[in-house]
């Protein structure tokens, strides 16, 4: 347990990318095994409501993201798909260093593309390595 | 990063619902650390397609997000605009042709002589 002086408030932004995160992590495997099964053993949405119990349409939305999923929901649809969902709690260190040693086999640079002064800038100066890039040229407008 | 695109991501705007933003920036990342994404699930080439406007999704969280670009060449996606999917209307809309239009006036200031990238399939994109 850290020192209590030591104690950092997370701010709920962090919390909230870390929610997100974790969301779309549990949303892949499921959207990866329901594919996966479709395709090998023509596995179908409708198998899939009717093993669960539920509305063809509430699952399709829930599959497609446009609903929100609960813990128990992501429960339910792994064992809809056969599956258990496992749960391992990775130091964030660990996982920086995991990222560090990924970028250092595909041998990535940072490719964050930041525009300013009129032009689209072709140096790459984001914190870190990616592979895929992301512009972002304008003020983004708000009500 | 520029001042703009900070300013949203930390000031959005009160039609902008923090857990909705925190998901788009996730999804964001996960463009571009080349996680895995699917068509019409997280990217989805608005139609007309020949405009070549795509849109990133926030997915799960209430309150989506639509993140409004292009691809000038593949693997690159111009961030333009962002809008809640609730203030866009049924799909169709004149709202949604003016975020196209937002995104169709930025390929013409930017990037003039360059046709926006078209690509094969998803995949050449993402």
């Amino acid at each position: 347990m850290a020192d209590k002086t030591t104690v950092r408030i997370i701010p709920k932004r962090e919390l909230l990318a870390y929610r997100a995160d974790f969301k779309l992590r549990a949303f892949r495997q499921i959207r990866k095994m329901f594919n996966l099964l479709k395709g090998r053993e023509g596995f179908t949405q409708k198998d899939l409501a009717i093993a669960l119990g539920i509305d063809e349409g509430l699952l399709s939305r829930r599959l497609s993201g446009k609903n929100d999923m609960r813990m128990e929901t992501f429960s339910d649809l792994a064992r809809a798909l056969e599956c258990k969902i496992e749960v391992e709690l990775v130091h964030i260190s660990e996982i920086e260093r995991r990222a560090a040693l990924e970028r250092e086999r595909m041998n990535t640079v940072p490719k964050i593309v930041f525009y300013g002064g009129g032009r689209i800038s072709g140096e790459p100066v984001g914190q870190l390595a990616q592979s895929n890039s992301v512009v972002v040229p304008v003020q983004v407008t708000v009500a | 990063m520029t001042k703009g695109a900070q300013d949203w991501l930390d000031h959005p705007g009160r039609e902008f619902k923090s857990a909705s933003v925190a998901m788009a920036i996730q999804q964001l990342d996960r463009f571009v650390n080349g996680l895995e994404l699917e068509d019409k699930i997280d990217l989805k080439l608005l139609d007309p397609r020949e405009h070549a406007v795509w849109e990133i999704r926030t997915v799960l969280v209430p309150h989506h997000i639509r993140i409004f670009g292009w691809f000038p060449c593949p693997k690159h996606f111009v961030f333009v605009h962002a809008k809640p999917r609730e203030a866009l209307g049924a799909y169709g809309d004149p709202k949604w042709n003016r975020a196209i239009s937002k995104v169709r006036s930025m390929q013409n200031e930017l990037l003039p002589d360059l046709k926006p990238y078209a690509g094969f399939s998803f995949n050449d994109h993402v």
